[in-house]
């Protein structure tokens, strides 16, 4: 890294930044669908990502070369490319696994948030907080603690180099991703009736109940999504490093330091502040401290909070009596 | 139940002479644990009921901010680290003796909680949790950076409990009983627990308590009531605080070496787990999900796994079925024993 100019290492930690800083973005996101319509702030959102990865991770270490191979012997589908079935299957993978997100969002709701008699802040809170510790057990006792990489598709990137700057080819399917995220976020809330009625509910919950929207229905859905982003989220990041039951705890803490830098109810905000926790932090890392990143989010957080309270995106919300 | 009594019925500890009777068995009990036998067994049962003291003093601490005064903070752990570290620094350091680095400990995370404690001025519910779930791991991450004066993530030997020039980590004879060193800490933690468990019922029934409620009911409502808002809270956290910097410390000393990374996000959830299955804002409640929880975490000591998804899936079910904790169902409980009608929900 000797040769490397300023500006090289410049642009070389603001892409890192930007990658990482986009996963933290889709987690946060789930964060905020979740708490914007159901109050609700998800402590064990990092636990459900890292469990549908685990998912993904067993479809595709079982299933996937056995499914493949399959296609190979049938007649019509040789003559198909080889590259072209492997990503067919992934892609089935992928479906599957977002489905099952979807569900284990959606029956999480179902089973222990909705069951609860209109709890405090701080019962939601402990609600999410037993989540997370029972899932972490669930997910250790079922999976194991130690760290696996993602099988053959996902794992071992070709990286390309533009200058001297190495662009690993996941980060750029990172930012395809988000940014198709973003589109199919923002096309979804803007259009399709499901999107509105989860907007309406945000904005007033008894209105929207009396406008005949189903909110019960709508929280279940929302914690479907942010569970499905979550997946996203966790099955990149296991990519990216390992994939073990603690991968996705760091990033979950600064993940929400991002959704409390945008407004922790802001969708845009979410992902503007993903990417700036992502890119502010990768140069703290550099050029301050390795050991203090988990630390600089948390001064994050607390700066933001102490200046801006209601965040970046968000006009300031004055509590009613 | 106010407006049953008078002011000064309802100002004292116990109401009534069965609850004094069972008190003072419960405490006559406690002395007379340790002496009941000398086996090795014993001394675990001994080493599990500091444990016990220990969690009931962090219990009854974390309960005033969290129950008492409604601020959710996930960041106690992080007290409990610098207490330890704390009066760990200030007997190998300076040579401070053993009940003032205690103390110290203590009164060094109460200023602490109390700065830590200001944010909280502004932040509520979710905001907070977030705020100190950070300060707990930036604790931990800054206390393993230096190597010379915390031991970095390695840890850092603890040096054992002693009192009057003596040291309390071998035998003691007195006469024909022998106390082993889990024994003598045994008294000492249980003095403290004691101290300070009748401490904080006092001061829920005092002024400050019933200032901490009314800051939890409507911190709108209290302020306009002319209660001081900001004051209550900070001295919520700071009182809290000294709690955690006096359990910390008392732990650090009983084991024989500590590391940054047992103080970590675990830790704060128990508590959470404790005073919620307890009862949030009840002492009695406080003490209840101390004793489940330090049992359980020893039975299923082998089974981490299972420790965790039986935590976590009891403290999910106890929001949803009984709000009000072990503490609730016990009031229950002698209400109908009583045959009175029960105020349901404080």
């Amino acid at each position: 890294m000797n040769e490397w100019t300023a500006i090289d290492i410049i642009i070389y930690l603001f892409i890192q930044g930007m990658a990482i800083g986009s996963l933290y973005a889709m987690i946060a996101l789930g964060l905020v669908l979740i708490y914007r319509t159901s109050d609700v702030l998800n402590f064990s959102h990092d636990k459900m990502g890292m469990i549908s990865a685990f998912v993904a991770y067993l479809l595709m270490s079982d299933y996937m070369p056995r499914i493949i191979a399959w296609c190979r012997e049938v007649p019509v589908l040789s003559s198909v490319g080889d590259g072209l079935i492997t990503g067919l299957v992934l892609a089935a993978v992928l479906a599957l696994t977002f489905c099952f997100a979807f569900f284990f969002g959606v029956l999480t709701e179902f089973l222990f948030l909705s069951r609860a008699k209109n709890p405090s802040h701080i019962g939601y809170i402990v609600i999410t907080i037993g989540l997370w510790l029972a899932f972490d057990g669930a997910a250790s006792w079922i999976f194991g603690t130690e760290y696996l990489s993602m099988p053959a598709p996902l794992s071992d990137f070709p990286v390309y180099h533009v200058g001297k700057v190495p662009i690993s080819q996941l980060d750029l399917i990172i930012f395809a991703a988000t940014s198709v995220l973003i589109v199919v976020l923002f096309v979804f809330f803007q259009y399709s009736a499901v999107g509105i009625a989860m907007r309406a509910t945000f904005e007033n919950r008894t209105a929207a109940r009396l406008m005949g929207i189903r909110t019960r229905r709508i929280f279940s859905i929302t914690w479907g999504i942010g569970a499905v982003l979550g997946a996203m989220a966790g099955i990149l990041t296991a990519a990216r490093s390992d994939l073990s039951n603690t991968m996705l705890f760091a990033p979950f803490v600064k993940s929400f330091s991002a959704a409390v830098l945008g407004g922790l109810t802001s969708i845009p905000g979410a992902i503007v502040g993903g990417w700036i926790m992502g890119v502010c932090e990768n140069f703290f890392g550099w050029y301050i401290s390795m050991k203090l990143k988990t630390t600089f989010a948390f001064l994050v957080i607390l700066a933001v909070l102490l200046v801006r309270p209601s965040g970046l995106l968000v006009r300031h919300h004055q509590k009613k009596v | 139940m106010i407006g049953e009594k008078d002011y000064f019925q309802e100002y004292r500890l116990l109401q009534d002479r069965p609850s004094r009777l069972l008190l003072s068995v419960l405490f006559i009990g406690l002395i007379l644990f340790p002496l009941i036998s000398r086996g090795d067994s014993h001394n675990y049962y001994v080493f599990v009921a500091n444990l016990l003291f220990i969690n009931i003093i962090t219990a009854v601490g974390y309960n005033i901010v969290v129950g008492n005064t409604g601020l959710i903070s996930l960041g106690h752990s992080g007290f409990l680290a610098i207490g330890a570290y704390a009066s760990i620094i200030l007997m190998t350091k300076i040579g401070a003796p053993f009940p003032i680095a205690i103390l110290s400990a203590g009164i060094i995370t109460a200023v602490l909680g109390f700065i830590v404690g200001l944010p909280a001025l502004k932040l509520e519910g979710p905001y907070l949790a977030i705020a100190t779930l950070g300060f707990g791991i930036a604790v931990e991450q800054v206390l393993g950076l230096s190597k010379s004066l915390t031991g970095g993530m390695d840890g850092i030997d603890t040096p054992p409990y002693s009192m009057f020039g003596h040291v309390m980590n071998t035998d003691v004879s007195l006469g024909p009983i022998v106390l082993s060193s889990e024994k003598q800490i045994y008294y000492v933690i249980l003095f403290v627990t004691v101290v300070l468990t009748f401490a904080a019922a006092r001061m829920m029934k005092s002024r400050v308590g019933r200032g901490f409620t009314a800051v939890r009911d409507s911190a709108v409502a209290a302020r306009s009531l002319g209660v001081n808002v900001t004051y209550f809270k900070s001295l919520a956290f700071a009182v809290s605080a000294f709690y955690m910097g006096v359990a910390g410390s008392l732990n650090a000393h009983m084991v024989n070496h500590i590391n940054p990374s047992q103080y970590g996000l675990m830790l704060s959830i128990t508590m959470v787990a404790m005073i919620v299955v307890g009862g949030l804002g009840s002492i009695t409640g406080s003490i209840l999900g101390a004793v489940l929880f330090t049992l359980l975490h020893q039975i299923l000591a082998a089974q981490d796994h299972l420790n965790a998804i039986i935590t976590g899936l009891v403290m999910v079910l106890i929001i949803i079925f009984e709000p009000r904790g072990l503490s609730g169902v016990w009031r229950t409980m002698r209400g109908f024993f009583k045959r009175k009608q029960v105020v349901r929900g404080d």
